[in-house]
């Protein structure tokens, strides 16, 4: 692969293998973070596209694979800044669905058996975390994945989508406590 | 300052599950302070359900934290979208991007 031709002649050329090699590994890894097919779609294509236009700017000193990677997490977050939202979510409601009146646990929970380097190459389990994490709520849901997902500190979460320290919290809080419950109930007990 | 380490105290042997749920998972955003933390200590030696949670916090974080290895997504892909569906995909991109860059 030579970086040195500019015109969109040899990026036609790399559309289909890369396409071919990656548009799969990338949709599932966006998909996991948007939740929605025709989000996940866009954003590999943006980011196909992103790598074609720049492909000058490809060292070669990673993998091609590491590359788009990079390029799509920037996607991404691009995808959730854009959609961010400023929205209180601490209006105490939502306790009672988690706690009685006694401030005690609803939910009756089990031990979770689980070697996570086993769980992780489990396709069974796969649809149980991706149905689960689409049940978190927009705002919930991109900090969750920020946080969890791409490994990023509160302070830049916080920065990137406009919120205060206490308002993600919380929002990590709560996106906790559901996604908990969910896998519990569709996949631990 | 006796008013305050009475709150304290107070604070630290009254604390129920709601509040230790949350100091649980603040715990993984920054250090609680030493008043969080008897309180957290306390509850945890007495509240079975909060020592699974406690567990589980670190078990959903582990297992989320391992979907940045690309490779997991070469093992499953083929098992979530047919082949059919795959060309059907690969076929959707190729072709948007091939209109986006001709249209540049």
């Amino acid at each position: 692969m030579s970086g040195e031709n500019k015109s969109t002649g040899s990026a036609h050329q790399n559309i289909d293998r890369l396409v071919h090699q990656h548009a799969e590994t990338l949709y599932f890894y966006a998909l996991m973070r948007v939740g929605k097919q025709d989000l996940a779609e866009d954003i590999v294509q943006d980011t196909l596209l992103a790598a074609l236009q720049s492909w000058q700017s490809f060292a070669g000193d990673s993998s091609e694979r590491t590359w788009l990677i990079g390029i799509l997490r920037h996607k991404i977050l691009d995808f959730f800044r854009q959609h961010r939202s400023q929205e209180s979510v601490d209006d105490q409601s939502w306790k009672k669905e988690y706690f009685d009146k006694t401030k005690h646990w609803k939910d009756k929970t089990v031990n979770w058996k689980a070697d996570p380097e086993v769980l992780v190459e489990n396709v069974e389990f796969w649809k149980i975390l991706q149905d689960c994490l689409k049940e978190l709520s927009k705002v919930m849901a991109q900090a969750f994945v920020m946080r969890e997902m791409e490994g990023i500190s509160s302070e830049e979460i916080c920065k990137h989508l406009e919120i205060s320290q206490t308002n993600l919290w919380v929002r990590l809080h709560r996106a906790r406590l559901q996604l908990r419950r969910c896998l519990e109930l569709n996949w631990f007990i | 300052m006796v008013r305050k380490t009475l709150k304290n105290i107070v604070f630290i042997l009254t604390l129920r599950c709601d509040h230790a749920s949350r100091l649980l998972s603040y715990s993984q955003e920054a250090p609680l302070n030493r008043a969080e933390r008897w309180a957290l200590y306390f509850h945890l030696l007495i509240c079975r359900m909060c020592r699974k949670y406690k567990k589980q916090l670190k078990l959903m974080r582990d297992i989320l934290g391992r979907l940045t290895e690309s490779r997991l997504y070469d093992i499953v892909a083929p098992s979530l979208m047919t082949e059919e569906q795959a060309q059907a995909l690969q076929g959707r991109i190729s072709k948007k991007i091939r209109e986006n860059l001709d249209s540049m």
